[in-house]
């Protein structure tokens, strides 16, 4: 990695969830300092080395700006860093619960037989069939977030407000379970969305 | 140790001297320059702690930011520069400093 790159993925990590303004100011700035001392010292080896240390000696002083910056937000009106936690667990623990569920369903793809006694013949099957494509694409979006944000919250989606579909006799339960999970991807994939063109224009 | 509100530590005020010498609004890495130039040091303030201390002093009102125009670093292919010059309150601030320095200068050479 070089000493551009660390210190834009460092700026990113500690300004990380402040406003979006700050974030931008902080940013911009460390984009131009990049931009100044490559123009002025030129892009050597020398010149990345120079730049990784100096972002990596302001670490300590990153953080504590972050802290005071973070403090001074928690100390306005509102609940916002609570209600985002709770948000958070909330949806985290849904795309688990939904992932753990269509596992479970998609054991007699194994050959486990471990629900369905009373079921008709063949449904076991089906379900667990339609269990597993949907657990390959729970998984399969969160994997995809990174390189293919809007794909990979489009199949968690897609997974979880299906699977509310599938158990309409559950929906009043099933329902805030798949919206909550959607959510979060959404929230996620806009993130990594803006990270990307962040980091195509500073390069470009 | 925690500092005393308002207090200055010593970038602080080397980043006033540096940016108050310079007359015109300078932005963050000419003033790292200006400091390792004025040290004699080899190495560059860390971005951390540079911008961090430009934080403070805008907060104080000792220094102004402000975001040059695009269309000059649009014009110059470069990207935008933040740009800082020192308040009066700032030149103040570090008149005081260099006077009570001068101060304590001239009680240690009559010890």
């Amino acid at each position: 990695m070089s000493g551009d790159r660390l210190a834009l993925w460092w700026v990113d990590r500690y300004t990380s969830g402040l406003d979006a303004q700050t974030q931008a100011d902080r940013r911009a700035e460390i984009v131009s300092d990049l931009w100044e001392h490559r123009n002025d010292a030129g892009g050597s080896l020398a010149t990345q080395f120079t730049i990784a240390s100096r972002c990596l000696r302001g670490v300590p002083a990153d953080l504590s700006w972050r802290r005071s910056r973070a403090r001074r937000r928690r100390a306005l009106p509102g609940r916002g860093p609570l209600l985002r936690g709770a948000g958070w667990a909330l949806a985290g623990t849904s795309y688990v619960f939904l992932v753990a569920q269509h596992a479970w369903f998609a054991t007699a793809l194994a050959g486990l037989h471990l629900y369905g006694e009373d079921w008709a013949p063949g449904d076991v099957e089906a379900w667990s069939r339609t269990s597993g494509v949907l657990a390959a694409a729970l998984v399969g979006g969160v994997l995809l977030l990174r390189a293919a944000p809007r794909v990979g919250a489009a199949c968690i989606a897609g997974a979880s407000l299906g699977t509310a579909g599938l158990m309409w006799w559950a929906l009043p339960m099933m329902g805030p379970i798949a919206v909550a999970a959607t959510t979060g991807a959404a929230v996620l994939a806009r993130r990594r969305v803006r990270t990307i063109q962040r980091a195509s224009s500073a390069t470009s | 140790m925690r500092r005393k509100r308002g207090a200055l530590v010593p970038l602080e005020l080397a980043i006033l001297d540096a940016a108050a010498a310079h007359g015109e609004p300078v932005h963050g890495f000419e003033l790292a320059k200006m400091l390792a130039d004025a040290e004699g040091a080899r190495s560059l303030t860390a971005h951390g702690t540079l911008y961090k201390a430009l934080g403070r002093l805008a907060e104080q009102r000792l220094v102004e930011a402000e975001w040059e125009d695009p269309a000059i670093a649009a014009r110059e292919g470069r990207p935008r520069r933040r740009l800082y010059r020192v308040t009066g309150e700032g030149a103040r601030r570090l008149a005081a400093a260099r006077r009570r320095a001068t101060a304590l200068d001239a009680a240690a050479g009559l010890a």
